[in-house]
C-alpha cells in the first residue's frame, strides 16, 4: 500500500508538457520502466535496460522527442535475466521533428513465451530508424510519416515468428529488412523461421530491400508512387514474396538462392504501369512465379517481366511461371532450366514480345 | 510540537523577572584586563549577573546545584554582558533536577570567546557582534535550547547537544572529513570539564543506550526488522561520524550568522532534535551532524561560496536546505530509513549538491536553478524516491539507485547542454525524464 501511495504521489507531481501525454505506469511485477521526453534540438536520449547484460525484470521504455536533430537509443535485453519468467520488452520512440535518429536493440531468450515489441515513429524529414531484435515472437514497427523526406528504416531480426512492419509516406525513402542473418548479440543466433516482413511505401523513388533467411518466410510489399525499386532476396524453403506496385517505372527483383525449396513470388504491377521491370530468379527446387503487369488506364506499356528458374522439379509443374501483361510494347522472358517446368505467358495489346526457354 | 512548546517555555524564562534564588551575585567591571569569577557550587538555583565594559576581560561563572530545586522551575541563571574586544565568557551550569538552566551571554567587540556548558534541561543564548568571535555551547540532558547570533566576520559557532564532540570521530571516505571541522572548537570545549567525561565515558555501551531512547526501539521494532538492520548498519557501515551515544532528546539549536567566512558546527545526538541555521555572508561554512531518530535540520545560506555539510544517522530524519547564491555546496548524508531531503539552490551557478541516502523509503526532493550546476544523488535501499527539478544550462544530474523499487522523476528545463544519467541497478524501477532545451543528453540504465 505504501508503495502504491508513493508511486501515486510521484506521478501526481509530474507536470508533463501537453505534447507528452504518454501512458506510463510502473509495473506491478518487478519490472523496470523508463520514460524520457525531450523538447528542443540536438538532444540525446539513451535508455539501457540491459546493463551488464542483465535484465532486471521486464522492461518498458519510451522516448519522445520534439525538436530537430535528436538521437534516441534504447537497449533491452533479457538473455541472462536473474529473474525467472517469460519476459517481454517494449520500447517506443517518437520523434516529431527533422533529422531524428532512433535506434532500438532488443534481445531476449529463444523459445520465450513473452515477446519483444519495438516501435519507432518519426514524423520528420531525413529521419533514420534502426531496429534490431533477437529472439522469438518479436514485432518491429517503423512508421515514417507526414510527408517526410529521405527517411531511412532498417530492421534486423533473428529468431522464430518475427514480424517487421515498415510504413513510409515520404520521398526517396530507403527500407532495409533483414530477417535471419545478424549475429553478434548475446548467446547463439539460430536461423530465422516463420518471419514476416510487411513494407508499405507511399512516396516517390523508394528503395526497398528485404532479405530473409530460413523457412516459411513471407515478404509483403506495397509500393504506391513512382520510380520504386524493390529487391527481395530469400534463402530457405517455403518462402513467399508478394509485391504490389501501383506505380510507374517500378523495378522489382526477387532472388531465391540455390538452397531454397518451393518458393513462390507473386508480383503485381498495375494502374497504367509504364516502364516497370520485374526480374525473378529462383535457383531452388519447385518454385512458382506469378507476374501481372496491367494497364488499367489504357496508357501503359513498355514493361518487362523476366523470370529465371534454374532449380529442379520432380513432378508436373513443379517449376511454374505465369506472366500476364496488357498495354503496349511489353516484353516477357522466361528461362526455365529444369525438368517439369511450366510457363504461361498471356499478353494482350500491341507490340508485345514473349520469349520462353525451357 | 511538544519540542516547540518546551522550547518556547524555556525561551520565555530567559526574559522573566529574576526569581528568588538561593545564591545571587552581581559584578560590574570597567576598563581593561579584569577577571570575574563566580562560583555558585555549594547551593541551589544560583543567580549571577556579570557586566564588563572594556577590553581583555574574563568572566567565569560556575553554577552547580547541590540539591534538587524543582519547585521554582529554574535552576541556575547566568547573565554575562561584555562590551569590548578580546573578552572571554565562560559558563558552566549543572542542575540536578530537570529544571532549566539559563545562560545569556552578550558580547560586543572583536575576538570574543563565549563558552557555555550546561547539564540539565537548558537554555543558552549567545549574542556576539563584530569579527573573529567564537561561540561554543555544550548542552547535556534533554529539551535543550541553544540560540546563537553572530553578527560579523570570521565567526565560529560550535553547538553540542547531547554529544561529546571529542568522541565524534569522522570516518574517512564518507564525507566525514568535512564534518570534523566541528573538532576545531569542540575538542577544546569542556572535554576535560567536570561531568563531561563522566557523561560520555561509557562510549562502548552508548549505542545500546541510544537505541533504547524514547521508545525509538519500540517504534521501529515491528518495521520489517528495521531496528536490527539499523543497529547492524551503524555498527558495520561507515558513516560520516561516530556518535558518542549519550544522547539528548528534544533539543533545539538555532544559529544566525551574518557576515563573511563564518563557521557553524552543530552536533546533536538523540531523538526529536531540531537544528536551525541561517548564514547570510560570503564563504560561510556549516557542518551539521545529527544522530538519532526524528531529527530535523532547517538551513538557509544566502552568501556566495557557501558550504554546507549535513550528516543524519537514524530513522525519520529530515533536512530542509535553501541556498540562494552561486558557487555553493550542499553535501547531505542520511543513513537510515524514511528520511527526507528537501534541497534548493536558487540562482546558483556552479552549485553542487551531493546527496547520499542509505536505507529504504527515503525521499529526496531537489531543486536547482542556474548554470553549470551539479546534482549527484545516491540512494541505497528499497523504495526510494528522487524528485529533481533543474533549470539552466550546462548542468549535470547523476542519480544512482542501488536497490529495487526506486522511482526517479527529473525535470530539466530552460537551458541547453544539460546531462542526466540515471542508474537503477535493480528491479521494479521507474524513471521519468523531461528535458527542454537543446543539446541535452538523458541516459537511463536499468
Amino acid at each position: 500500500m505504501k508503495r502504491t501511495v508513493q508511486t501515486a504521489l510521484l506521478l501526481s507531481l509530474i507536470s508533463t508538457p501537453a505534447w507528452a501525454q504518454v501512458e506510463f505506469e510502473p509495473s506491478m511485477t518487478q519490472d523496470n520502466s523508463a520514460l524520457v521526453t525531450q523538447s528542443g534540438s540536438d538532444n540525446t536520449a539513451l535508455i539501457n535496460q540491459r546493463v551488464s547484460g542483465l535484465l532486471n525484470g521486464q522492461a518498458l521504455a519510451s522516448v519522445e522527442q520534439n525538436g530537430d536533430a535528436n538521437d534516441a537509443i534504447v537497449h533491452q535485453s533479457s538473455v541472462t535475466s536473474p529473474v525467472s519468467g517469460d519476459f517481454d520488452n517494449a520500447a517506443t520512440i517518437r520523434q516529431l521533428r527533422d533529422r531524428g535518429e532512433a535506434v532500438i536493440r532488443q534481445v531476449h531468450d529463444y523459445g520465450s513465451v513473452g515477446a519483444n515489441t519495438a516501435t519507432i515513429i518519426q514524423r520528420s524529414d531525413d529521419a533514420d530508424a534502426v531496429l534490431r531484435q533477437r529472439g522469438d515472437d518479436n514485432t518491429a514497427i517503423i512508421r515514417q510519416k507526414s510527408a517526410a523526406f529521405l527517411p531511412f528504416a532498417r530492421v534486423e531480426q533473428n529468431g522464430v515468428s518475427n514480424r517487421a512492419v515498415v510504413n513510409q509516406e515520404s520521398e526517396e525513402g530507403r527500407v532495409r529488412v533483414f530477417q535471419g542473418r545478424f549475429s553478434g548479440e548475446d548467446g547463439d543466433s539460430p536461423e530465422t523461421n516463420y518471419s514476416r516482413a510487411v513494407v508499405n511505401s507511399l512516396g516517390v523513388r523508394p528503395d526497398i530491400y528485404v532479405e530473409q533467411f530460413g523457412f516459411d518466410q513471407r515478404a509483403d510489399i506495397l509500393e504506391n508512387a513512382m520510380d520504386g525499386r524493390i529487391t527481395v532476396r530469400m534463402d530457405g524453403d517455403f518462402n513467399t514474396v508478394d509485391v504490389t506496385q501501383l506505380s510507374t517505372d517500378g523495378l522489382v527483383e526477387s532472388v531465391s538462392t540455390q538452397g531454397s525449396f518451393d518458393n513462390s513470388a507473386m508480383i503485381l504491377q498495375e494502374a497504367s504501369d509504364v516502364g516497370s521491370r520485374t526480374f525473378i530468379a529462383q535457383e531452388g527446387w519447385s518454385g512458382s512465379v506469378d507476374i501481372v503487369q496491367k494497364d488499367v488506364g489504357g496508357l501503359g506499356g513498355d514493361n518487362l517481366a523476366d523470370v529465371t528458374q534454374a532449380g529442379m522439379g520432380s513432378m508436373s509443374a513443379d517449376i511454374y511461371a505465369t506472366i500476364v501483361q496488357d498495354g503496349g510494347a511489353n516484353f516477357a522472358r522466361v528461362h526455365q532450366a529444369a525438368n517439369y517446368a511450366q510457363s504461361d505467358v498471356i499478353q494482350s495489346g500491341m507490340d508485345m514480345t514473349a520469349i520462353v526457354n525451357q | 510540537m511538544n519540542t516547540k512548546l518546551l522550547a518556547s517555555t524555556a525561551l520565555a524564562a530567559i526574559f522573566a523577572a529574576a526569581p528568588a534564588f538561593a545564591n545571587e551575585s552581581l559584578i560590574t567591571q570597567t576598563e581593561i584586563g579584569h577577571t570575574a569569577t563566580v562560583d555558585q557550587a555549594s547551593g541551589v538555583a544560583g543567580y549571577s549577573v556579570t557586566t564588563q565594559k572594556g577590553v581583555s576581560n574574563t568572566a567565569f561563572v560556575e553554577q552547580i546545584d547541590a540539591s534538587d530545586t524543582a519547585s521554582d522551575g529554574v535552576a541556575n541563571d547566568s547573565l554575562i554582558d561584555q562590551d569590548g574586544s578580546d573578552n572571554i565568557a565562560d559558563v558552566v551550569q549543572d542542575a540536578l533536577s530537570e529544571d532549566a538552566n539559563v545562560s545569556r551571554v552578550f558580547q560586543d567587540g572583536s575576538d570574543l570567546m563565549a563558552s557555555v556548558y550546561q547539564l540539565g534541561a537548558n537554555t543558552s543564548k549567545i549574542d556576539q557582534a563584530s569579527l573573529g568571535n567564537v561561540a561554543e555551547v555544550t548542552q547535556m540532558g534533554e529539551l535543550n535550547d541553544s540560540y546563537i547570533l553572530q553578527d560579523g566576520l570570521e565567526g565560529t559557532v560550535t553547538v553540542n547537544q547531547g554529544a561529546d564532540a571529542s568522541a565524534w570521530v569522522p570516518v574517512e571516505g564518507h564525507g566525514g572529513e568535512e564534518v570534523h571541522a566541528g573538532e576545531e572548537g569542540a575538542e577544546e570545549a569542556h572535554a576535560d570539564e567536570e561531568g563531561a567525561e563522566e557523561a560520555h565515558a561509557d562510549e562502548e555501551g552508548a549505542d545500546e543506550e541510544h537505541a533504547d531512547e524514547e521508545g525509538a526501539d519500540e517504534e521501529h521494532a515491528d518495521e520489517e526488522g528495521a531496528d536490527e538492520e539499523h543497529a547492524d548498519e551503524e555498527e558495520g557501515k561507515p558513516s560520516a561520524w561516530r556518535p558518542s551515544g549519550s544522547g539528548s532528546y528534544g533539543s533545539i539549536s538555532t544559529v544566525y550568522q551574518s557576515g563573511e567566512d563564518n563557521v557553524a558546527n552543530i552536533f546533536q545526538e538523540g531523538n526529536y532534535n531540531i537544528s536551525m541555521l541561517n548564514q547570510a555572508g560570503y564563504g560561510d561554512t556549516a557542518n551539521i551532524a545529527q544522530s538519532g531518530d526524528d531529527n530535523d535540520f532547517d538551513g538557509f545560506q544566502a552568501g556566495t561560496a557557501s558550504n554546507l555539510n549535513v550528516t543524519q544517522i537514524g530513522f525519520y530524519n529530515s533536512a530542509y536546505v535553501v541556498q540562494t547564491s552561486y558557487d555553493s555546496l550542499i553535501d547531505l548524508s542520511q543513513d537510515g530509513e524514511y528520511n527526507i531531503a528537501d534541497l534548493t539552490q536558487n540562482e546558483a551557478d556552479v552549485g553542487t549538491m551531493t546527496v547520499t541516502q542509505v536505507g529504504g523509503y527515503n525521499d529526496a526532493t531537489v531543486l536547482q536553478a542556474g548554470e553549470d550546476n551539479l546534482i549527484d544523488l545516491l540512494q541505497e535501499g528499497y523504495d526510494n524516491i528522487a524528485d529533481i527539478d533543474q533549470t539552466g544550462s550546462s548542468s549535470t544530474i547523476d542519480v544512482d539507485q542501488m536497490s529495487a523499487g526506486g522511482l526517479v522523476k527529473i525535470v530539466q528545463g530552460g537551458g541547453s547542454d544539460n546531462e542526466i544519467t540515471i542508474s537503477q541497478m535493480s528491479t521494479d524501477a521507474v524513471a521519468h525524464v523531461y528535458q527542454t532545451g537543446s543539446g541535452n543528453i538523458a541516459t537511463v540504465m536499468q
